[in-house]
């Protein structure tokens, strides 16, 4: 599913890493200074609120959080963490590309 | 009785020598006589005392069997709504917990279709690369997705009351269990799996159903223990019977819970709203166990991980 996100946020022109827990996201997060962070709920050992949790502490809102999640209350979910915008899966990928670039067009100065 | 004499009739209340009497006089004026009866009050009205403690214990006790029925009645309601009510929402849990495990593989799937298609618009042919990756998703996907309705199915199986169709045939179990492993491995990279089994390990068994046992044990020991620890499993056959434990070094379960969590929709105190879960797992497990003639444990205690024992008749091989 990693995989597959990456391509398709890679084949409209977005360098992307992917991490396979929340442990591995948080050091990709601190190595690789990323844009906006595409986020799973519900990821092994760290899961994506602590993740989420991390990342406001150490750059605030800087940067936007996509959150994904196959549970229900999505919304609520992202509006905890103060994501800018959430997908429900199953999700079509043009819909998770849509809104990465809505929510890095959002950001003053990019 | 000069009264009585006097021709007078009527009745008094007096004190006489010291006790409450009751007297009542009348003429018999045809033979110049009188009548005079007197009675204490206590002996007087005796019958009719009698009488009225009889009906108003009568009357107690109707009001105290009516009372009991309907404390009866309405306890039995209110525990029967009360299961009502707990049955329907652990069918909402586990409706959306089932959603929730069936959303994922579904969208792998989902996502490496439109994968394909994307890399055919874009370019007119997709990356070997890409296309094997897609392949594998959607295999495993659909695996994935084929295991968890074999589960639900079972649970409604057992929901009817109805056993299991066991279809038993002779099972390489050291294969089973290296597959089994091989899956868990993939599914959790970061997590170290030993083995421990003897060469040769055969059984009749219904091989399908072994493995998701396996699949649900070594899923929970990774789910419920820390990236990095170990989950370590063991073989071993004797006395007819096939023995495997799973031991991880997770958050382990309480006393309290250890029969519990074998019980459908039931899960530990420490697991419920920490971890992702629809409480059929282990029931499914024990079931499968059990209509295979065998039976299944849990030695654990809180913080300390868990170990889970299955053994089942190895039967004729």
């Amino acid at each position: 599913m990693r995989a597959v996100m990456q391509w398709a946020l890679e084949d409209s022109g977005f360098a992307v890493t992917n991490a396979g827990d929340g442990h591995e996201a948080l050091e990709r997060i601190a190595e690789a200074a990323p844009s906006l962070v595409v986020l799973d709920v519900g990821l092994p050992g760290v899961d994506g609120f602590g993740v989420a949790a991390e990342l406001r502490r150490t750059h605030g809102s800087a940067v936007p959080i996509v959150l994904v999640t196959a549970d229900g209350g999505a919304a609520e979910k992202a509006a905890r963490v103060s994501a800018q915008a959430f997908l429900r899966k199953p999700f079509e990928m043009r819909l998770l590309v849509a809104a990465v670039q809505r929510c890095l067009q959002a950001v003053p100065g990019t | 009785v000069d009264a009585v004499l006097r021709g007078e009739s009527g009745s008094l209340r007096v004190q006489h020598k010291g006790v409450d009497t009751l007297v009542a006089f009348a003429p018999v004026a045809t033979y110049g006589m009188g009548v005079l009866i007197s009675e204490s009050v206590e002996t007087a009205f005796a019958p009719a005392r009698r009488q009225a403690w009889l009906r108003g214990s009568a009357l107690a006790s109707l009001v105290l069997v009516v009372l009991l029925l309907a404390w009866i009645v309405g306890g039995r309601l209110a525990a029967m709504y009360e299961d009502l009510q707990r049955a329907l929402g652990t069918r909402d849990d586990f409706l959306a917990s089932a959603s929730h495990d069936l959303r994922n593989p579904l969208s792998a799937i989902q996502g490496a279709g439109e994968t394909l298609a994307r890399s055919l618009e874009l370019t007119g042919e997709v990356p070997p690369e890409r296309l094997q990756a897609c392949i594998a998703h959607i295999r495993s996907a659909s695996r994935r997705m084929a295991k968890l309705l074999d589960g639900f199915l079972d649970v409604a199986q057992l929901q009817l009351g109805r056993p299991l169709e066991l279809d038993k045939q002779r099972a390489d179990v050291k294969a089973l269990l290296q597959g089994a492993l091989d899956e868990a491995r993939e599914a959790a990279p970061r997590h170290r799996f030993e083995l421990e089994t003897p060469d040769e390990l055969y059984a009749q068994i219904d091989e399908p159903r072994i493995h998701r046992v396996l699949g649900n044990l070594l899923g929970n020991a990774v789910k419920y223990s820390p990236a990095g620890s170990v989950v370590r499993v063991k073989a071993a056959s004797g006395g007819g019977n096939i023995t495997v434990s799973v031991q991880d070094n997770g958050i382990g379960i309480a006393d309290v819970d250890q029969q519990r969590i074998f019980e459908r929709f039931q899960r530990g105190t420490n697991a419920t709203g920490r971890f992702a879960g629809t409480g059929i797992g282990l029931s499914g497990a024990r079931q499968v166990i059990e209509q295979h003639g065998g039976r299944i444990s849990v030695a654990s205690s809180l913080g300390h991980g868990a170990t889970f024992t299955i053994q089942f008749p190895r039967g004729e091989v």
